[in-house]
């Protein structure tokens, strides 16, 4: 209960609220004004991670008295203390239960995001090898007619041994692709031209420099379920953008719905494990394991129905001003939230 | 004005009016939640970390003493409201030297004279003192006796307009009747 009056405590249960409250927020006014266009729903969905890390220090800043008893009683909407302090049962409060809800988003948050990265970034580094032009044909054409369509000069091409059908961009400053030799054997031309046009948007947009302070955020509320969820429909909306960026350069967009299904069925049997199921640890694993897989199949099915049946545009107009708006009222509101 | 403008306003008060619904409905869903605790809570046990946090939830004031030893720490350590079998608030204060609890201040809200409050537990175990004192004008109980720690520990009960107050402390009876008669 003490540990209450400690700003750090403060800190995380007003991030968790706020997030929350954003989340409700962007969502009913994305909903409200039927905006669908990815980079725009990117944008608002930001402000779910980026405003709870930023708005505690700010708020104290200005107006130190805001944690106090005084603010809390008289001026504040909401005070989560109050709840934080109700009693669940038997010496249990709600402060306990969310102590436990924060935990399970920080293992998950180790067991599926930090860890795997990590792992992925130093194994995928050490197993790749610079492609050099010329030694396959069907990657030469593809690069030669991305070069001819779009501005843009062609990344390097670095080729991975592995067997898993993987493509992904890296570099800060100067991007770079790189791609399985097991995807190049299993695309035709039209696909292969379809993925390298997505990635070589990933590169256009700066997605991984963005994305590394994206990833910094996330690893400041790790322990946060609402930027758990956030964090990956803002990946989702960053490869709707590019999904459709890529479509509009090759101009062939059922051939990329088409590679986008190929690599979902050659990861699925690539990835297929037969748990153990006959302990709590390995059911659990299995349960973990299984949503994860059926929520891939959700966004990867969602990504092909954009591509195969894309929907008339709606495009409600003033995006910037409606996104400014937005944040203030957001900031205002979350003020008198403690 | 041209179309041009007529159309930005047009949108503008669109989003302004979306925003503001969404916002008050926010508004409107916190502040009812800011309420659900307080009748959640009330049959329960409820620990406060202020006097000012538990007045307020109560909706009523705290006696406090206006003298308090040197030896004991302010603010309470602890500040538990019990809702039933009568609403109870306990302050406990913590001695200087030895960091344990020295002082406890019960008030018992219950403006009903005549329906003796009954809580044994509040008594030393081993009595060897009862006598009657004058606090504030009115008739006090003062036992001392051996706690269940086997320290001695002095009591003083008394009635106010609106709640009984117990006093229990491991202090000299002179102190324990400073304290007592203080408190207002």
């Amino acid at each position: 209960m003490y540990l209450l009056e400690f700003s750090f405590s403060q800190y995380v249960f007003q991030c968790l609220l706020h997030s929350f409250i954003i989340a409700f927020v962007i969502e009913a006014l994305l909903k409200i004004w039927r905006e669908e266009r990815p980079l725009l729903r990117l944008r608002f969905r930001l402000l779910v991670i980026l405003i709870p890390v930023l708005s505690f220090p700010l708020y104290q800043l200005v107006y130190p008295q805001r944690g106090g008893f005084g603010f809390r009683k008289d001026i504040a909407i909401f005070d989560i203390n109050q709840w934080l302090l109700l009693r669940l049962g038997d010496g249990i409060l709600v402060w306990h239960a969310a102590l436990v809800l924060l935990g399970v988003t920080t293992a998950v948050f180790l067991m599926q995001e930090a860890i795997p990265i990590l792992l992925a970034y130093f194994h995928r580094e050490a197993s790749k090898t610079l492609y050099e032009s010329g030694t396959i044909p069907k990657l030469d054409m593809i690069l030669e007619e991305l070069k001819q369509k779009s501005s843009f000069t062609v990344p390097r091409i670095f080729l991975l041994t592995e067997k898993e059908p993987v493509i992904y961009t890296n570099g800060i400053r100067k991007g770079s692709i790189n791609i399985s030799l097991s995807l190049i054997e299993a695309l035709n031309r039209e696909e292969l031209e379809g993925v390298f046009a997505h990635e070589m948007a990933h590169i256009m947009r700066r997605d991984n420099a963005i994305g590394w302070v994206l990833l910094l955020f996330r690893f400041i509320v790790f322990y946060n379920p609402v930027a758990l969820v956030e964090f990956r429909r803002i990946i989702h909306e960053k490869e709707k953008l590019c999904d459709d960026i890529a479509s509009s350069l090759t101009g062939k967009p059922l051939a990329f719905a088409s590679s986008l299904i190929k690599v979902f069925r050659m990861a699925e049997a690539n990835g297929v494990t037969h748990t153990s199921q006959h302990n709590l640890g390995s059911r659990i694993l299995f349960i973990v394991h299984n949503l994860e897989r059926h929520s891939h199949r959700v966004r990867v099915e969602n990504r092909v129905i954009r591509m195969v049946r894309p929907k008339k545009s709606h495009n409600p107009p003033y995006p910037h001003i409606r996104l400014g708006l937005t944040t203030l009222s957001l900031i205002l509101l979350l003020f008198f939230v403690v | 004005m041209t179309r041009k403008a007529a159309h930005f306003l047009r949108e503008m008060w669109k989003i302004i009016l979306s925003i503001t619904l969404v916002m008050c409905t926010i508004v409107i869903s916190l502040y009812l939640l800011k309420k659900v605790p307080s009748y959640i809570q009330e049959t329960e046990e409820k620990f406060y970390s202020t006097v000012e946090e538990s007045e307020y939830a109560l909706g009523l004031r705290i006696f406090l003493p206006s003298y308090f030893p040197e030896y004991l720490i302010w603010p309470p350590s602890e500040i538990k409201v019990v809702r039933k079998p009568y609403l109870t608030i306990s302050l406990v204060f913590l001695s200087r030297s030895h960091s344990s609890p020295s002082l406890v201040i019960h008030q018992i809200i219950s403006d009903n004279k005549n329906k003796e409050v009954d809580l044994d537990f509040m008594e030393p175990k081993r009595p060897f003192q009862r006598t009657q004192v004058l606090v504030g004008g009115a008739k006090g109980t003062l036992i001392v006796g051996v706690g269940e720690d086997g320290k001695r520990w002095a009591q003083l009960s008394w009635r106010t307009v609106d709640r009984k107050i117990f006093v229990i402390a491991n202090c000299s009876v002179e102190d324990l009747l400073k304290i007592a008669r203080s408190i207002h």
